[in-house]
């Protein structure tokens, strides 16, 4: 009895640590995919323009003013907006070092420019019109930044896959060794069952049932655990709204549903070979 | 294949045992059965005897369907118990009454809860049959330790429970080995009595002991190194 009773604790904590596993794993990865998704939506419906930085500067700032002009006029853009200097160097900063007072008169403006989503314009669209007016202007559709955005999200659904699999394994090795262990402890008794003229089938629902539910208090027991940590740790931030909360549910329901599965499935397969072994 | 459940269950017949040229194959300290054959009829008292390893384990296990025979044909009540599905054959396991060997009593289960075991498998509910399992196990001498683990009891009356278990569901075939061996001669007298008493109320009875003269039994088979001498009816 006692060995059965510390097989079970021990089968719980394993389960739930696992399954808090799991559901760090899965939130991280979703979280990621879900911002990176929010940034190649960002990235592809806007076009940043830059005003090379003249002197004085008042030439640049009238080259702002014309640009905006002739980009808001343009066919396929829905809204355009002139970054103020300040909001430049802090978006510069990492490649200028935080340049402050004086030194902002060699940064470039940048011109913010929403597209059209129903007719986009392209990049030639705009670096055209620009040039035509005669304005010093680089067009940056931001190719380079979505195919960044792009390789970061294969990698963080590509970890999310491989950390979820890592822990489907862990929980259905534990199904199977709880179901073995169990099992093995309850072997004569078991047999005596069998030979008394219990079936089969309700020596494993004896024998599978222990082990069972403490999976699944186990896994349960994880899944909070791990959306209270994501909670806390900021990684559940859809959780702030309803609709965040809703999704928020789902996804612990999904993982809690899977994770359970996984393990019952491997504890009753095993099960169900130890009572085959009780003899005829 | 035999599967209906209620020809199992309501099946009737005047041979209880049948063995026909049955082999069963060695085991440590045993040479194994060879070609044994045996006939009982309902309400027949059998003592098996024979020295330590002449097979009268085996043949106990062949009857309790707990050993499938290598070779030959055995018939319970009627039926090829191997013959039956796994359902079919936990029915008609649920008509015998072991009395194993090492008794295989459950230790995490209470001296009442071992012998109302093969009630509960036979799916009677606990109200129906606790006044009788108590009254069962006063009568053997363990009432006052109906609450008990086995681990906590004696030799003697863990071999008492095992017999207690073994008629408890009222069975068509009690099979014992060794039942009273390590009990006390009051003990001893007291089961056997419950034994014979149940044998002339027309269950059938199959003892196996070393001691050829531990019951008053219609017939004795003696078993020498895995076979069967001429068996003696009185």
């Amino acid at each position: 009895m006692t060995r059965r009773r510390g097989l079970r604790l021990s089968v719980l904590l394993v389960a739930a640590a696992f399954t808090a596993l799991a559901g760090l794993i899965g939130q991280a990865g979703l979280a990621a995919l879900d911002r990176t998704e929010g940034w190649q939506a960002r990235l592809g419906g806007e076009m940043t323009v830059a005003i090379r930085a003249t002197e004085p500067a008042a030439v640049a700032d009238a080259s702002v003013v014309r640009a905006t002009e002739i980009l808001a006029g343009t066919e396929g853009v829905a809204e355009v907006r002139a970054l103020e200097r300040s909001r430049v160097a802090e978006l510069l900063a990492p490649w200028t070092a935080g340049a402050r007072g004086p030194d902002l008169a060699i940064l470039p403006r940048l011109i913010a420019v929403e597209m059209d989503p129903r007719k986009p314009a392209r990049r030639q669209d705009l670096a055209e019109a620009l040039n035509a007016a005669g304005i010093d202007a680089v067009v940056d559709d931001h190719q380079g930044w979505r195919r960044t955005a792009a390789d970061f999200r294969q990698g963080a659904a590509l970890l999310l896959v491989a950390g979820l699999m890592v822990c489907a394994t862990g929980l259905a090795a534990i199904g199977a060794f709880a179901a073995d262990r169990d099992m093995s402890l309850r072997r004569s008794a078991l047999r005596t069952r069998i030979q008394l003229g219990d079936t089969p089938l309700a020596c494993f629902r004896s024998g599978v049932w222990p082990s069972a539910r403490d999976l699944v208090i186990g896994v349960l027991a994880g899944g909070l655990a791990a959306v209270a940590l994501g909670v806390l740790s900021g990684l559940a931030a859809p959780g702030t709204s309803p609709t965040g909360l809703a999704a928020l549910a789902v996804h612990l329901t999904v993982l809690v549903a899977g994770a359970s599965l996984v393990a019952l499935v491997c504890a009753f397969a095993t099960a169900a070979r130890k009572i085959r072994e009780l003899g005829p | 294949m035999d599967t209906l459940p209620d020809a199992i269950a309501q099946q009737r017949t005047s041979t209880a045992l049948r063995l026909s040229g049955v082999a069963a194959p060695r085991r440590a300290g045993t040479p194994g059965l060879e070609n044994l054959d045996l006939e009982l009829a309902q309400g027949d008292f059998l003592l098996v005897h024979g020295d330590a390893g002449a097979g009268k384990s085996l043949l106990m296990g062949l009857a309790g369907l707990s050993l499938k025979p290598a070779a030959g044909r055995v018939e319970v009540l009627g039926l090829n118990p191997w013959r039956l599905s796994a359902s079919g054959r936990s029915r008609l396991r649920r008509r015998l009454g072991l009395v194993f060997q090492d008794l295989n009593l459950i230790d995490d289960m209470t001296v009442f809860e071992n012998a109302a075991l093969p009630l509960r498998i036979a799916g009677a509910r606990s109200d129906a049959y606790k006044k009788d399992v108590a009254e069962l196990l006063d009568w053997i001498g363990l009432g006052d330790r109906a609450g008990a683990r086995p681990q906590d009891l004696d030799h003697d009356q863990r071999q008492r429970l095992a017999v207690a278990r073994a008629v408890a569901a009222r069975p068509e075939i009690i099979l014992a080995d060794e039942p009273v061996g390590w009990m006390g001669p009051e003990a001893a007298g007291r089961v056997l009595r419950l034994l014979l008493q149940l044998n002339r109320q027309g269950v059938t009875l199959v003892l196996a002991s070393r001691n050829p003269d531990l019951a008053p039994a219609s017939r004795r088979l003696e078993l020498v190194g895995g076979r069967a001498l001429p068996e003696i009816r009185t």
